[in-house]
């Protein structure tokens, strides 16, 4: 588990100026940028909060990076992965 | 010689500012403990004030990440994320070096940080309690991301502290604010869980003064009980430390559903 570029990526999504919007309009462009498995950018993509758990992100990275791509908080085990 | 003028404790969840009348029939009485530390505060007169928190991954990361690291900054921005408070504020940077050599004297091998934007976790208790206008010492404990630093290495750091202040010079009146808890889970399935009982059996051993109790808990029982937030309590058990171990007064605890968290709010007896 690429628990180090998990984290690298949500700092840069949350403080990098304009990389959300890159990350939107092209994904895989941004995240080719980072040392993640082709599973963690999948499940960077399902925004799967149970994968990065159980991978071992910290759970406080893990809320970082989905409520900066719109899951709240709450809905963060319970949302719809599609 | 300096003092520790003013010793206090409180959560800092960013819905203290961001929502703060939810569930009124209970955030009216914290507001009602925080105007009053407040009143106090402003009261002590205070030549600068330790904030004493953790990070929420936004200052410290997996590229450095200390146990311990302290604020010699000449000012400090804020982060302002996720729509918690921004801005800036005044640091203090001659005490601030002053209490670190005082603090590494004391066997205590702390990070500096000479450029160290602050999350919630300072910039909630700050606002809330009217700092922003008092020079600030923030000081860093990692809470989250073992391993951490064990509750018993807290306490020696709390006492360490209280020496290194009272050998500044220049008769300075230092306050230190100990932010972070209670029961909260963060970013796992139980969040929005509260676990008043085991909130209200953990505050009442400040109350009793009981330190050995207090630094009994192993992170395994605080994780299972109270979650990975109350992990944070690791700041109030060096500002009790830091106090010399009073009899603590309780100004509240309520839970608080719509904040997800177990919110504390605890003077520790000043010791001058």
């Amino acid at each position: 588990m690429s628990i180090l570029a998990v984290n690298k990526f949500t700092v840069d999504l949350e403080h990098s100026q304009g990389l959300i919007d890159e990350y939107r309009a092209d994904a895989a462009a941004v995240l080719a940028r980072y040392k993640l498995t082709d599973d963690e950018k999948a499940a960077i993509g399902r925004l799967d909060a149970d994968y990065f758990l159980t991978a071992g992100v910290n759970p406080i990275v893990i809320r970082n990076l989905l409520v900066i791509l719109g899951i709240p908080h709450k809905a963060m085990y319970t949302h719809d992965n599609n | 010689m300096s003092t520790l003028a003013y010793i206090a404790a409180t959560s800092h969840v960013g819905a203290i500012i961001k929502n703060p009348d939810a569930l009124p029939e209970r955030s009216a009485e914290l507001h009602v403990a925080w105007d009053r530390m407040a009143a106090e505060i402003a009261d002590a007169k205070l030549d600068a004030v330790i904030v004493v928190g953790t990070d929420h991954f936004e200052t410290f990361n997996l590229e450095n990440h200390p146990t311990f690291c302290l604020g010699v900054a000449e000012g400090y921005e804020a982060w302002g994320e996720f729509g918690n408070p921004d801005g800036s504020l005044d640091g203090t940077p001659e005490l601030s070096a002053g209490l670190l050599a005082g603090i590494i004297e004391r066997e205590f091998d702390v990070s500096r940080s000479h450029e160290m934007p602050l999350d919630h976790a300072y910039m909630v208790p700050i606002i809330r309690l009217g700092l922003t206008e008092t020079p600030i010492i923030p000081l860093y404990i990692n809470c989250n991301t073992p391993p951490l630093p064990s509750l018993e290495r807290c306490r020696k750091m709390g006492e360490a502290i209280r020496e290194a202040v009272e050998a500044l010079p220049g008769d300075k009146r230092i306050g230190l604010i100990a932010t972070g808890g209670v029961s909260h889970w963060v970013g796992l399935p139980q969040f929005g869980d509260i676990n008043p009982e085991w909130d209200r059996d953990f505050l009442a051993l400040f109350e009793n003064a009981d330190m050995d109790a207090l630094t009994a808990f192993t992170d395994e029982e605080i994780l299972r009980d109270a979650g990975n937030g109350a992990l944070e309590v690791r700041t109030w058990i060096l500002a009790q430390a830091a106090a010399g171990n009073p009899r603590s007064e309780l100004y509240s605890y309520q839970p608080m559903d719509p904040w997800g968290i177990g919110i504390g709010i605890m003077r520790m007896a000043a010791t001058s």
